[in-house]
């Protein structure tokens, strides 16, 4: 079933695409509901368009927007009128052992919505109205409350398995007797780290401080200005816990860190920590971190890793909830990594803050639109090693955190497998993999899109497919 | 696409760092990255494979961005700039100051393949 208002394209003759009337999610949703069932939507109908005010002063303006707003709601009468009449017809034809399809005004006519129930059949006629803009759900809404988080619980299941649950998730236990990523140079571009933690004990290969200027600076013993960056280590190549549990997805890749958010960074200091990594002779580039605005030319010093040097960049999509992304995350050459949490149940789902969009590349064509994130990965509640920090109950070396910053050492762990389990895989080969065996929960038809991208990963999966 | 042999200067540049050169006074400068057209002369693409070969891909990109230092040079003499390192990194990149004219002007040599506002970089923000 498809109630979706298909616009002919115009990608080819440069006209704007007109987005759909139904969303596909409630398009899925009405799709659950069956031919003959209902549910409640909310009809955005076009307002008949007026000149703009010109006023000046506070006083006047809130008399004049109040004077609009009622010359508005009398001009919506009409418009929601005829909708109606002509939305009573599609109602007495509608075959639903439920009774007629009942349809209501909001309020004062304010707005230029109604409510309606609708049935698949009768919102697809509704969309054919050229006054209508948009039918959404009437979705149920609530307060968005801190949800309390049983650390104690995960703790003694983590225990109990003998890894984190992002690692049980991935299934990469089970994989290490293949590989734990040996002689896979993975490079680490962030806030430094304590490379003396027990859990990261002989995984530092080499260690560098960039300070904004540019300067490679060395240091005797590797330091973490914060936790960040220790933590992202922990989870691609720490070890295990005092009490057992495997926190890293490959134990044996070499960690190559440089400090590139050590006071006052800009791209300069980036560039360099990357011609850096390229230098120690790194496979993988991971990066959580981002720039304040979208650039995408950025993606030019992708595809020289990737075609020119065989790197594999991944990095974090962000954590500024659907439809947004960040820089460099979204660049279309970087394997783009959102963040997936474990739910009650032990169902996973998208976090709520993991970022997600698609974007028009300029000089690309109207429908060359990349698709962001490419895959997630467990990125809420991740237990990793942190510097050593002394509190009030006794020294932390270990901790939860969350974020996308979180989910993407997670994706670079799992293709340091890939790649120290296939030597002669190309990058491009190992990026695909990880893509195309990557699950999603709407099915292969659903991907890639702005939350799941092409799905979770599966590390068994991609290891088959290469 | 951007970036590639054909492209004009205009795409050479983001919108949002032209539209930061754009509210430049005269004579104001700003700081850049230059990405040097370098080529990929080892046709390495996208292959892993031995340090010797890396390396061996290391000394071809410095080595391809040396005529390219050269013209950066002339350009940025005549805008007043400076380029802030001595050679190219590894990635084919250079960072410059120049003024919005000297930017626009770098854009139209053959050797530039992107210029980059040297805009800050920081940890993605917490999840709210």
């Amino acid at each position: 079933m498809s109630v979706q208002n298909h616009d002919p394209g115009m990608a080819e003759t440069g006209t704007p695409i007109t987005p759909p009337k139904i969303s596909l999610a409630f398009e899925q949703h009405l799709a659950k509901v069956g031919p003959s069932g209902k549910c409640d939507a909310m009809v955005v109908y076009r307002a008949p368009t007026r000149q703009p005010v010109q006023v000046r002063g506070r006083l006047r303006t809130l008399k004049a927007r109040l004077d609009r707003i009622k010359r508005d709601a009398v001009g919506h009468v009409p418009v929601q009128s005829r909708l109606f009449q002509g939305y009573e017809k599609v109602s007495a034809k509608a075959s639903t052992p439920l009774g007629k399809l009942a349809f209501s005004t909001i309020g004062e006519d304010t707005l230029p919505v109604a409510w309606v129930e609708v049935t698949p059949d009768s919102a697809r006629q509704l969309t054919n109205d050229p006054d209508v803009v948009a039918i959404l759900p009437n979705l149920e809404i609530g307060l968005i409350r801190p949800r309390k988080v049983d650390y104690v619980g995960l703790g003694k299941q983590e225990n109990k398995d003998g890894c984190t649950w992002g690692l049980k998730e991935l299934d990469v236990p089970g994989l290490w007797s293949k590989t734990k990523g040996e002689h896979i140079n993975v490079a680490v571009l962030d806030t430094g780290v304590y490379g003396n933690h027990i859990a990261l004990a002989e995984r530092l290969k080499g260690f560098i401080v960039v300070d904004s200027l540019g300067n490679r600076i060395r240091t005797e013993t590797s330091f973490d200005s914060g936790e960040h960056g220790t933590h992202v280590c922990g989870t691609i190549a720490g070890g295990r816990t005092d009490e057992g549990v495997s926190i890293g997805v490959a134990p044996s890749a070499n960690l190559f860190v440089a400090g590139v958010l050590i006071g006052n960074a800009t791209l300069r200091t980036l560039l360099e920590g990357i011609s850096w990594a390229v230098e120690q002779g790194a496979d993988i580039i991971s990066m959580s971190l981002g720039f304040p605005y979208y650039e995408p030319l950025f993606d030019e010093v992708f595809k020289i890793l990737t075609d020119q040097y065989g790197i594999l960049p991944v990095a974090a999509i962000g954590n500024e909830n659907y439809g947004n992304s960040s820089s460099p995350g979204n660049a279309r050459g970087a394997l783009s990594i959102g963040a997936v949490e474990k739910l009650p149940g032990g169902k996973v789902d998208v976090a709520f803050f993991s970022s997600g969009a698609s974007l028009v590349f300029p000089g690309a064509g109207p429908s060359d639109i990349v698709t962001k994130p490419d895959v997630v990965a467990p990125g809420v509640q991740v237990y990793s090693c942190i510097p050593p920090s002394k509190k009030p109950d006794g020294t932390h070396e270990y901790a939860y955190m969350d974020g996308t910053s979180m989910a993407t050492p997670h994706a670079a762990g799992v293709a340091a497998l890939l790649m120290a389990a296939k030597p002669t895989a190309p990058v491009s080969a190992i990026m695909e993999a990880m893509k195309d065996t990557a699950k999603h929960p709407g099915g292969a038809a659903r991907r890639p899109d702005n939350r799941w991208g092409w799905g979770m990963l599966r590390p068994w999966e991609a290891l088959k497919a290469l | 696409m951007a970036g590639t042999s054909q492209s004009a200067p205009s795409e050479k540049i983001g919108s949002r760092f032209a539209e930061v050169l754009g509210r430049l006074g005269p004579g104001q400068k700003i700081r850049a990255i230059v990405l040097l057209r370098t080529g990929n002369s080892l046709g390495t693409t996208g292959r892993r494979g031995s340090s010797h070969r890396r390396q061996a891909a290391i000394v071809a990109s410095r080595r391809a961005s040396e005529p390219g230092l050269r013209e950066i040079d002339r350009i940025l003499e005549r805008h007043k700039g400076t380029r802030l390192a001595t050679h190219a990194d590894v990635l084919g990149s250079i960072p410059v100051e120049t003024t919005a004219a000297g930017v626009s002007a770098l854009a139209g040599s053959e050797h530039v393949k992107a210029i980059l506002e040297d805009q800050q970089i920081s940890l993605l923000s917490s999840p709210r």
